[in-house]
């Protein structure tokens, strides 16, 4: 069984995704970071800009407005205030 | 004959108001089940929050943050009232009211200037009659609290906070303790007492999963003065949050209280108006045949 990568996105008002995706685009506060598979752990501090979902071929956008992302055992939890989609 | 008609008249009434009550009780009991659950999809945030924060921690980031610092002289200090905007919630407006102006009290005594900032109509009301003028009110705060108008009110607290216009902020609500179990609350929210918005068992029930190694984006003592604010926002949008639970499970049990008052108020009506009825009844045949006594 090929691992998938859990995104999981929540505001303070409620949890607005929770999908698998190949790789995950995050708009880090100095640049883009890109998460596939097997990234090791990792605590960051996102920017205002565009999240990425690659997901069997298809990319889905969503805005974000700044806020915190944690990468652990495959799970990706990204905090942030305001979602635009 | 009056008083036969008074009493249907009053016991339509009656019937009218326990629909009304009966009504507003279930409307409370969605609102109220709504509002739960956005307070328990806010938990996931502010769970999150703490969690990232206990990480950082104990990697070792150090925090030096002025919304965390203790302050050696308070100054001023700001308290937020929270409420509704509508009644008929029983005594849930009154308590809050009561918790904050014990406070107020406090505050006078000891001769300490302070802001005072009211969110809903109704303690609006009660303070503007006790003469108090009120720094900022909010009435935009309904059943649900959207996070963008709590953030604005945290952004100004934050800022009012580290230019140093106040030195404390305060904030009177019902807290949600269980869906039987609410409780006004004085809590103060500035200076942050700790970054684990949860209690101190909860923190420690996250350790033993935090053991991993993290990698920090830029370094971890900057991640934790970002989360600060962010801990602070979350803090006040879950006391909005809470108020609303409270507010609907008050006025539920109110409703609920109302509706079973009248049923009590329709039957002890109807109890009269039989009576009387009777009484009526046993009149009128008691003259019909005094009548037809007199006639022979």
């Amino acid at each position: 069984m090929a691992k998938s990568l859990q995104c999981v996105i929540v505001t303070p008002e409620k949890a607005i995704l929770d999908e698998t995706a190949e790789m995950i685009i995050l708009p880090m506060i100095d640049g883009e970071l890109g998460i596939q598979v097997g990234r090791s752990a990792l605590v960051g501090r996102l920017g205002k800009g565009e999240l990425r979902l690659n997901q069997n071929g298809t990319t889905k956008k969503l805005i974000i407005d700044g806020g915190f992302a944690q990468v652990r055992n495959n799970v990706v939890t990204v905090l942030t205030s305001k979602v635009l989609s | 004959m009056a008083n036969l008609r008074q009493l249907v008249q009053r016991r339509k009434a009656v019937r009218n108001i326990r629909k009304i009550t009966r009504t507003m009780e279930l409307i409370a009991t969605a609102r109220f089940k709504k509002a739960l659950d956005r307070a328990s999809e806010a938990e996931a945030y502010t769970k999150k929050i703490a969690e990232i924060a206990a990480d950082l921690t104990s990697a070792g980031g150090e925090v030096s943050h002025p919304l965390l610092e203790i302050r050696p002289v308070v100054k001023k200090s700001l308290i937020l009232v929270i409420g509704s905007n509508r009644g008929l919630c029983g005594g849930y407006n009154g308590s809050i009211i009561r918790g904050a102006q014990n406070r107020i009290r406090e505050f006078k005594a000891e001769n300490h200037p302070f802001d005072l900032e009211i969110s809903g109509r109704r303690p609006m009301a009660f303070f503007r009659y006790q003469g108090f003028t009120a720094a900022a009110t909010y009435t935009q705060f309904e059943d649900k609290p959207a996070f963008s108008d709590v953030d604005t009110i945290a952004e100004k607290y934050i800022q009012m906070y580290v230019s140093g216009q106040i030195d404390r902020v305060e904030v009177a609500y019902m807290k949600f303790i269980t869906a039987a179990r609410q409780t006004p609350v004085v809590e103060t929210l500035l200076p942050l007492a700790s970054l684990t918005t949860t209690k101190k068992n909860d923190s420690a029930a996250t350790k033993p999963v935090a053991a991993v190694e993290y990698e920090f984006i830029p370094s971890a003592t900057e991640i934790l003065n970002a989360i600060v604010p962010v801990a602070f926002k979350q803090r006040l949008f879950k006391c909005f949050l809470d108020a609303a639970v409270s507010e609907q499970i008050a006025r539920r049990v109110a409703m609920k209280a109302a509706t079973e008052n009248a049923a009590d108020l329709i039957k002890e009506i109807s109890q009269q108006y039989n009576r009387a009825r009777q009484a009526k009844i046993t009149k009128e045949i008691s003259e019909l045949i005094a009548g037809a006594e007199a006639l022979k």
